[in-house]
């Protein structure tokens, strides 16, 4: 199995097979990035491609001061963020307001498949479904993710708090109907 | 009992599950990933070099092109002419063999002259071609020598006059100025080729009377004394008649170079004059375009019409007149239109899409919508009408002429069409002829530009050159108004191509 330098140094004399060896070594990983970003698989697979072809013409540009993989991630996130400032549907309202005052049993969470995870983001709003993976996940504070979305600080924070709330609702629907 | 209304919790679980999971079956994406690398790879040229180094590039080659054409043409015209001066000396030789046998045939000697003609002898050796041969008559009353001398197939001739018993010698310089120049190029070049060295030596004869006019047409630079002579300073002579041929070559191509000639394929003449000529040319351009906030609170602003209005293509055409002077300043003037085109994709509203799918899990079919962005392209363009004027400075050289200018244009009318961001907040503006909102942002007079241009015009003919010449435009206090809060400046860099047509 070739080394990553190796990889990237071929990839830097846009050798074919290296750009493949690099597609398939970490596809799988940004394609999940890619899903929790978009609203379906067609769309997170468009954000792929795109985010690979800039990685493959900007790859000179990745100095070496940090894991290739948070570079490589960091590519797919803008590209997705830009996406997200051309549609501008920031302003879209969640289905629900609620924060219901049941629980949610652990087991059935864990029990849950990281597609269904997935879906129930998929399924959110543009806007809260940004500000959550940049957030939740990819663990970005309110202030860095204003400055990424160009948006006010309490803006990021009901965002957040909207689409937890989505969440929690989905995972009650889903509670219900395992039991 | 955990629970999850505690939100961080939440969030931990769906990082947890999330964060480094790996999907699968993305193999078929590769395929349009390699597509588009190939197109990318077809459309960069050169593996990815930006038009600004591309342009350093041919700067670079255009450059060291012209100093190896200069060195190669140096090079060729110094062996050119040891070639041409060779067969010259062949040629005339035949020829000065022929004349000098009528020169003997119509010589008529006064019994008390003391001519001793060497003529046939060196026409016969064949070395000595375009000094002048004299035969000369010798009035009995000793004071006035009428002397003929014919230069072979130049044919020059004067006719002078020697005072015998004193120094004066006068001469009438029948041919035009510049064959004679020609002539004494030729000839210097012929004495100071190595056969004609050698030659002389062994030929010249101590009472051959050999003359050299000098470009101005005085006389005499060469004398050898009509003889009684004897055999032992014959040579001391003769030798007296090489070192002052030799000396005085060395001199001449220092007084050549001060002239520029023109060869129309028969005759060559001097520049004598002013030359007139008009331009018609064409200039596709590369513009480099800087936008920016005169206060940085609208930076985003800026960078936001920087990364989405895209160069598409720009030239320039005009037509000028120029008139050249014989050491090579010119100046020029003229009319020129210039254009820069951007393509601007916008956002002009939404479109749904409905998609039915049929679930094979359910057995029902599933519809979803989705909501898509019409990007719809605008061409926006800035024209420019300008006059240019040019001071410049014009090389001759042997195919080529380099020229390199310099100016200010002044603009007569600007122009603007198209759509741009109002704000960073990604509403438009529509940039339409003459509009309010277009006269706020962009002047419809951008003033002064700075212009240079260089390269090397091809020479077709006498009357047509072809142009070459990378050429650069900057408009000095840029396209905006004083009041817009953004800076919007260009530079062009185009090579223009074209015709130069000398008028007279």
């Amino acid at each position: 199995m070739m080394e990553l330098d190796q990889i990237i140094n071929g990839c830097l004399l846009a050798d074919r097979f290296c750009q493949k060896a690099l597609f398939d070594r970490f596809s799988g990983r940004m394609m999940t990035v890619c899903l929790r970003y978009a609203k379906n698989r067609m769309e997170a697979e468009d954000l792929l491609q795109d985010g690979f072809m800039k990685v493959f013409l900007n790859l000179e540009q990745y100095k070496n001061d940090g894991p290739f993989e948070q570079w490589i991630r960091k590519i797919m996130i803008n590209n997705a963020i830009k996406k997200f400032h051309k549609k501008s549907n920031q302003n879209e309202i969640a289905s629900s307001d609620f924060l219901p005052e049941e629980s949610v049993e652990p087991d059935v969470v864990s029990s849950m498949g990281e597609g269904e995870l997935l879906s129930m983001i998929n399924e959110l709003p543009d806007g809260f479904r940004i500000v959550f993976n940049l957030y939740a996940i990819e663990g970005y504070s309110h202030k860095e993710v204003s400055e990424i979305l160009n948006i006010e600080e309490s803006t990021s924070r009901s965002q957040l708090a909207k689409a937890r709330k989505v969440l929690q609702d989905k995972l009650m629907k889903f509670q219900k109907s395992y039991l | 009992m955990k629970n999850f209304g505690k939100e961080e919790l939440l969030d931990k679980v769906f990082r947890q599950k999330l964060k480094d999971h790996e999907m699968t079956g993305t193999d078929h994406l590769w395929k349009g990933i390699e597509s588009r690398l190939e197109d990318k790879r077809r459309i960069t040229i050169g593996g990815g070099l930006s038009w600004k180094k591309w342009f350093v590039i041919f700067s670079l080659i255009f450059v060291g092109g012209f100093a190896a054409y200069k060195l190669q043409s140096i090079s060729n015209t110094k062996k050119n002419k040891t070639i041409e001066n060779e067969q010259n000396v062949m040629r005339k030789n035949n020829g000065i063999a022929q004349d000098n046998n009528k020169i003997n045939e119509s010589t008529q000697v006064n019994e008390n002259s003391k001519l001793s003609s060497g003529e046939n002898e060196i026409g016969k050796e064949g070395s000595v071609s375009d000094i002048s041969f004299q035969s000369t008559q010798e009035n009995t009353g000793g004071v006035v020598a009428e002397t003929k001398a014919i230069h072979s197939k130049e044919g020059i001739a004067s006719n002078s006059k020697k005072d015998l018993g004193g120094d004066k010698v006068y001469s009438k310089t029948r041919k035009h100025r510049n064959n004679t120049r020609q002539f004494i190029e030729n000839q210097s070049d012929i004495i100071s080729s190595s056969k004609f060295n050698s030659t002389i030596v062994n030929t010249i004869e101590p009472n051959t009377a050999g003359r050299l006019q000098n470009e101005s047409g005085a006389n005499a630079l060469l004398s050898v004394p009509l003889s009684e002579n004897t055999e032992d300073n014959s040579i001391s002579k003769a030798t007296t008649l090489l070192g002052s041929v030799i000396s005085t070559t060395t001199k001449m191509p220092k007084r050549i170079k001060k002239y520029e000639y023109e060869d129309d394929g028969c005759n060559i003449f001097k520049n004598d004059r002013k030359r007139y000529y008009l331009d018609l040319y064409y200039s596709p351009e590369l513009t480099s375009k800087s936008i920016t906030a005169k206060n940085p609170v609208h930076q985003k602003y800026a960078d936001l019409r920087t990364s989405d209005e895209k160069f598409a293509v720009s030239y320039s055409m005009g037509v000028r007149g120029s008139v050249v002077f014989r050491n090579g300043l010119a100046l020029r003037s003229g009319l020129m239109y210039s254009v820069i085109k951007e393509n601007f994709d916008w956002d002009s509203g939404d479109e749904e899409i409905t998609k039915t799918v049929f679930n094979q899990q359910t057995g029902k079919y599933e519809i979803t919508i989705e909501t898509r962005d019409i990007i719809s392209r605008s061409n926006n363009s800035y024209k420019f009408f300008d006059i240019p004027f040019y001071v410049g400075y014009e090389k001759e050289l042997r195919d080529f002429v380099f020229s390199a200018n310099a100016g200010l244009g002044f603009n007569l009318s600007s122009r603007q069409s198209g759509i741009i961001y109002e704000n960073e907040n990604k509403t438009y503006y529509k940039l339409g002829n003459g509009t309010d909102a277009v006269s706020n942002i962009y002047k419809q007079n951008v003033g002064v530009s700075a212009l240079f241009n260089f390269g090397l015009n091809y020479r077709i003919n006498q009357r047509f050159r072809l142009l070459i010449e990378p050429s650069f435009r900057y408009y000095l206090s840029g396209l905006t108004t004083k009041d817009h809060i953004l800076k919007h400046n260009t530079l062009q860099s185009g090579v223009i191509l074209g015709v130069r047509y000398k008028l007279f």
